[in-house]
C-alpha cells in the first residue's frame, strides 16, 4: 500500500494527522527511565491504551496523549541493540552528537537533554483547559516515578494562538499527505506518505530502512520526532529593526513605523498577518492571509531576484518552492523531498509589539517548542536547518545565514534586494537560541504494544 | 590551454607493514591539526593551488598495498607546477619521504624528484572544473574587489540611490580604484571563443566516431543487459556504520571534500564501459559544462574520477582488482551534495558507478541505480574513506560566489546596456 488505509488510522499517533490545535493547552514531560526494564515496560503497557490515534481524535474523553521514545529509551525498555541500530543514523546518534551539523550551542549548557540528563521518553499532553492539563500531567509524572523513572523536565506551552512570539502567523505552510489528510488547501503540496511515515514508499518510491524486531516492523505507521526548545529574544529582534528603521526614516516617525514593519517582514519572508511578500510586497494586506491565498504563490513568477521576498529571508529559505534552481518543476520536485510536518507550540507570555520595538526586554523566558515529524531526519529537519537556513552560501548568497535561526554567534549580514542598489544591514543580533532537545522515535500504537511486550 | 587549471593525482605506495603507515598517518594528523602553523608542511605555501588533499588509501581486504594519494587542483602544467612546489614548499618532502622508493637525495635533486612524482601521477579519467580559465590569483583579487564594492555601497548607499544606473557604476569603479590601487579592476578577455572551438572539435569527433559506435552498440547493449540481470548489488537492511573520523572531517565549513574508493566490477567489459563513460563525461566537462553547472549541480568546485589499475604481477586464479577513485571538492553538507547527485545527476553517476561492485541495481546503464536514494547513500558511505588533510585556497567562497565575483569585476569597468546594468547592480 502506498498510502495509509482506514485500519492504519487506528494505529498512527494523532499528532501526525493534527497539531491538536483544538486543544490549546500543551504540556511535555521528559523522563529518564529506571534501570528495571520490566517496570518500564509495564508503565508503557499501561499507558498504551490512553495514546490517541488518528481515529481517536473525535473521542469525548478530555485531553490527548502522545508518546515518543528516544534510542536511549528503547535500550532502557529492553529493545536489543541490533534492532536499535536499524534506526536512522541521526536518531541513533541523538541531537547532542549532531551539534556541528546543526550549528548548535554546547550541549553542556542545555536545559533539555545534553548535560541536563538523558531523555528517554517524551509524553505529550494536549488539553482544552489548564486544569485538565495539570491533572493529566500529574498522572503522567506519577506513573513514571512509580515505574522508577526520573522526570527531567516538565514544559508548559503558552495557550496556542495563531502567532509565534515575534508576532508572525506561524505553521502556515505544511505538506499534505494523501490518505491521511482530507483535501489539501490551495498551495499545499501533496507529498509521498513515506516522506513522513515509515513503512510507505517515499519521494524516491523506496521504503526507508526501518527497525525490525523478530519480523515485526516497529517503524511502520511511525515517524521520527525532533523536539527543540528555542529561546526567542523578541526585544532584540524588533529593537534592532526599529533602530535601523529610525535611521533610514531620518526623523519621520510614521515612516519609521512603516519601515519597522517592512524590514521585519523582509527578514521573516512574510508579513505579520502571514500575507506573502511575493503577492503583496508593499503593505501587510490581510486579504492575502486567508487560508486559500496564504500559500497560493511561487517565487519565479513575480520575484526571481528577491526584490519582494529577499532570498536571505527565513521563509524563503525554509521552503524555496520553485526557486531552488533549475526549472520551476525541477525545483519543486527537489524541494518536496525536504518537507516536514511542524507541530510546534510557544512557551512564555508574549511581549507586546509596542514594547518590543523599544528594544527593552521584560526578562520573561519565551520561545518556541519546535516539534517536527519526518521519516528521515537527515533529509528533513537537518537538511533544512543546515543546507538551507544556516548555509551562508544558500542560493548564491555571500556569507549570509538565516537572520532568524541561522545566526547563533550573532553579527551576520542580511541583504534586502532593492532598486537601484540593495540595502545590506550589518550586525544582525542573535534572536533565536537553542536551549536543548532530542531526536525521538514516534512509534505506532502497535509498535508501542510490541515494545511493551518485551523480548 | 596549458595554463588552465589542471588535475594532479599522485599515488605513491607505502612500504608494507604497520610502521610506515603509522608514521605517515601521524605526520598527516599533525599537518591537519594546524594547516597554517604546523612544523612539517604548510599547504598555504603551495603556489597557484585551488584545493589539495592527502588521503591514505588502504585495501579493506589487505591484498593491495596501502597508498598515499595527493590530489591537487592547480594552475599550469604538472611538471612546471611540481618544480614550483619544490622551490616554494620543499617541506612537502616530510610527507612523501614516508613512501616506498622515495629518492635518496629527495627534493635536492629537483629533476629526479619531479620525475619520481610524475611517474606516480595518474591521469584523471574525467575532470570537472566549475570555473575553467580562472586562476587562483584572479579568484582572490576578484573577491577583494567585490568586498570593496559592497563596503562602499553600504557606506554611500543614500548618495548612490539618487543617481542614474550608469553613473552608479562609474562612481563605484572610480571610488574602488581610488581606495584600492593594488587591486586589478580591468575586464579580462571573454573565454567564449575557446569553448566554441572545443565544442566544434567535439562535434567533429562525434561525427567520426558515431558510425563505429552505432555498429558496436547493439552487441554491447545485449551483454550489458545480461550482466545487469546477474550483477549483485548490496542490500542495506541497516545503516552503514560511519567511521567517526570521517564524519568529523566533513560538514566543516562552506567547502567540503569527499574521497571514495571502490573496486571496478571484474572483467574487460565493465572496465571498457567505465573508461568510455568517463571519457564522455570528461569531454562534456571540457567543452560544455564550463560555467559552473555540471548537469544541474552548481556546487562542485573540482571533481575527478581516476582509474587505479591493479599493478600486481598476474597469477593464475587471481583476478586483477582495478579500482575507481573519486575526489570531490564541493559546497555545503554531505547530505545536500549526495541529494543533488541523486536529484539532478543520477543518470551520469549511475553510468559511472554501475560498473563498480555493490552499486544499487541498474537498468540500461543509466536507469535506477543512484535513484535508489537510501541505498546509494549507504553504498557511498560504505566506500567513502578518510581524507587526512584537506586544504582550500579560497575558503568561504562557494562556486557561485567565485563566479559572481569574477562577473562583477569583469563588468565593473565596461560600458553596459541598461538591462545589463540592472543585472550587474543586483549582483552586488
Amino acid at each position: 500500500m502506498s498510502v495509509p488505509q482506514a485500519a492504519d488510522l487506528d494505529d498512527i499517533q494523532g499528532l501526525i494527522y493534527t497539531g491538536w490545535n483544538d486543544h490549546p493547552y500543551a504540556g511535555f514531560v521528559f523522563a529518564t527511565l529506571g534501570g528495571d526494564a520490566r517496570a518500564s515496560r509495564a508503565w508503557l503497557k499501561a499507558l498504551q491504551p490512553a495514546i490517541s490515534s488518528v481515529t481517536h481524535r473525535r473521542a469525548k474523553a478530555p485531553g490527548r496523549i502522545q508518546v515518543a521514545i528516544s534510542r536511549w529509551g528503547l535500550t532502557a525498555l529492553g529493545v536489543p541493540d541490533d534492532v536499535i541500530e536499524m534506526l536512522a543514523p541521526e536518531a541513533h546518534a541523538g541531537m547532542a552528537a549532531r551539534r556541528r551539523t546543526l550549528g548548535d550551542t554546547d550541549p553542556a549548557g542545555w536545559q533539555l537533554g545534553g548535560s541536563a540528563g538523558r531523555l528517554d521518553v517524551l509524553v505529550m499532553v494536549y488539553a482544552h483547559d489548564p486544569a485538565c492539563r495539570a491533572r493529566r500531567l500529574a498522572e503522567q509524572r506519577d506513573s513514571l516515578v512509580a515505574a522508577g523513572a526520573t522526570v527531567r523536565s516538565e514544559e508548559l506551552g503558552w495557550p496556542q494562538g495563531p502567532r509565534e512570539h515575534f508576532g508572525f502567523a506561524d505553521g502556515l505552510s505544511q505538506p499534505y499527505l494523501p490518505g491521511l489528510h482530507a483535501e489539501p488547501r490551495r498551495g499545499e503540496d501533496p507529498i509521498a506518505a513515506g516522506e513522513i511515515l515509515l513503512g510507505y514508499p517515499n519521494a524516491y518510491d523506496q521504503h526507508p530502512i526501518t527497525p525490525i524486531w523478530n519480523d515485526v516492523d516497529l517503524g511502520r505507521n511511525g515517524t521520527y520526532l525532533v523536539f527543540r526548545k528555542l529561546a526567542q529574544d523578541v526585544a532584540a529582534f524588533w529593537g534592532w529593526i526599529a533602530g535601523h528603521a529610525r535611521k533610514l526614516a531620518n526623523g519621520d516617525a510614521t515612516l519609521a513605523a512603516q519601515l519597522t514593519d517592512l524590514i521585519g517582514a523582509k527578514l521573516m519572508g512574510r508579513w505579520r498577518s502571514g500575507a506573502p511578500l511575493a503577492l503583496t510586497p508593499d503593505i501587510d494586506d490581510p486579504a492575502y492571509a486567508t487560508p486559500d491565498r496564504v500559500n497560493a504563490f511561487k517565487y519565479l513568477d513575480y520575484d526571481p531576484a528577491g526584490l519582494r521576498c529577499p532570498i536571505a529571508s527565513h521563509v524563503r529559505r525554509a521552503n524555496p518552492r520553485d526557486a531552488r534552481g533549475g526549472s520551476a518543476r525541477d525545483s519543486e520536485t527537489v524541494v518536496n523531498r525536504h518537507r516536514i510536518l511542524r507541530r510546534g507550540r510557544s512557551f512564555g507570555a508574549p511581549l507586546p509589539y509596542e514594547t518590543a520595538i523599544t528594544g527593552r526586554d521584560d526578562g520573561v523566558s519565551r520561545g518556541l517548542y519546535f516539534v517536527c515529524l519526518q521519516s528521515s531526519i537527515a533529509r528533513g529537519f537537518e537538511f533544512i536547518q543546515q543546507s538551507w537556513l544556516a548555509n551562508p552560501g544558500f542560493a548564491g548568497l555571500h556569507v549570509e545565514p538565516d537572520p532568524i535561526v541561522g545566526n547563533p554567534a550573532g553579527a551576520c549580514h542580511v541583504t534586502i534586494p532593492a532598486e537601484p542598489v540593495r540595502l545590506r544591514l550589518a550586525n544582525v543580533p542573535t534572536v533565536v537560541t537553542n536551549l536543548g532537545g532530542e531526536y525521538f522515535f514516534l512509534p505506532s500504537l502497535a509498535a508501542i504494544a510490541r515494545i511493551a511486550a518485551g523480548p | 590551454m596549458l595554463d588552465a587549471t589542471q588535475a594532479l593525482t599522485v599515488l605513491a605506495e607505502l612500504d608494507p607493514g604497520p610502521t610506515p603507515r603509522a608514521l605517515l598517518e601521524h605526520r598527516l594528523a599533525e599537518i591537519s591539526d594546524d594547516l597554517a602553523g604546523n612544523r612539517l608542511f604548510r599547504p598555504g605555501e603551495l603556489p597557484d593551488t585551488h584545493f589539495m588533499r592527502f588521503a591514505i588509501i588502504d585495501d579493506p581486504r589487505g591484498e593491495l598495498p596501502s597508498m598515499l594519494a595527493w590530489e591537487t587542483n592547480h594552475d599550469g602544467r604538472a611538471a612546471d607546477y611540481l618544480a614550483a612546489v619544490a622551490r616554494a614548499a620543499p617541506s612537502i618532502e616530510t610527507v612523501f619521504e614516508c613512501c616506498a622508493g622515495y629518492p635518496s637525495r629527495g627534493i635536492l635533486d629537483l629533476d629526479d624528484w619531479v620525475a619520481w612524482m610524475m611517474a606516480r601521477s595518474y591521469p584523471a579519467g574525467a575532470f570537472y572544473i566549475a570555473y575553467r580559465g580562472v586562476p587562483r590569483s584572479m579568484i582572490l583579487n576578484d573577491r577583494l574587489v567585490h568586498e570593496a564594492i559592497r563596503d562602499m555601497i553600504d557606506h554611500d548607499r543614500a548618495v548612490l540611490c539618487d543617481l542614474p544606473r550608469c553613473e552608479i557604476q562609474r562612481q563605484i569603479c572610480a571610488r574602488v580604484a581610488e581606495r584600492h590601487p593594488d587591486l586589478e579592476l580591468s575586464p579580462t578577455g571573454d573565454e567564449e571563443a575557446r569553448w566554441l572551438i572545443g565544442k566544434i572539435l567535439a562535434l567533429l569527433a562525434l561525427v567520426v566516431v558515431l558510425p563505429f559506435a552505432l555498429v558496436l552498440a547493439l552487441p554491447w547493449y545485449l551483454v550489458l543487459r545480461r550482466k545487469e540481470s546477474t550483477d549483485i548489488s548490496t542490500a542495506y537492511i541497516r545503516p552503514v556504520a560511519i567511521d567517526p573520523a570521517v564524519r568529523d572531517a566533513e560538514d566543516r565549513a562552506t567547502q567540503n571534500q569527499l574521497t571514495h574508493v571502490v573496486d571496478i566490477k571484474p572483467g574487460r567489459f565493465r572496465f571498457a564501459t567505465l573508461w568510455l563513460v568517463l571519457k564522455a563525461i570528461d569531454i562534456t566537462a571540457q567543452v560544455y559544462s564550463v560555467r559552473g553547472d555540471l548537469g544541474g549541480i552548481t556546487t562542485i568546485h573540482f571533481a575527478r574520477w581516476v582509474i587505479l589499475r591493479d599493478r600486481r604481477a598476474r597469477q593464475p586464479g587471481v583476478r586483477a582488482r582495478h579500482r575507481l577513485l573519486f575526489f570531490s571538492n564541493y559546497d555545503g553538507s554531505w547530505e545536500s551534495y549526495l541529494g543533488e547527485f541523486i536529484d539532478r545527476a543520477a543518470y551520469g553517476l549511475t553510468a559511472v558507478w554501475s560498473n563498480t561492485v555493490g552499486f544499487p541495481a541498474t537498468e540500461h546503464l543509466v536507469c535506477r541505480g543512484a535513484r535508489d536514494e537510501e541505498a546509494f547513500k549507504q553504498w557511498t558511505r560504505e566506500h567513502q574513506i578518510m581524507t587526512q588533510v584537506f586544504w582550500t585556497g579560497a575558503p568561504g567562497s562557494t562556486v557561485q560566489n567565485i563566479r559572481d565575483d569574477v562577473f562583477i569585476r569583469q563588468q565593473l569597468d565596461r560600458g553596459l546596456a541598461d538591462h545589463e546594468l540592472t543585472a550587474w547592480l543586483r549582483k552586488l
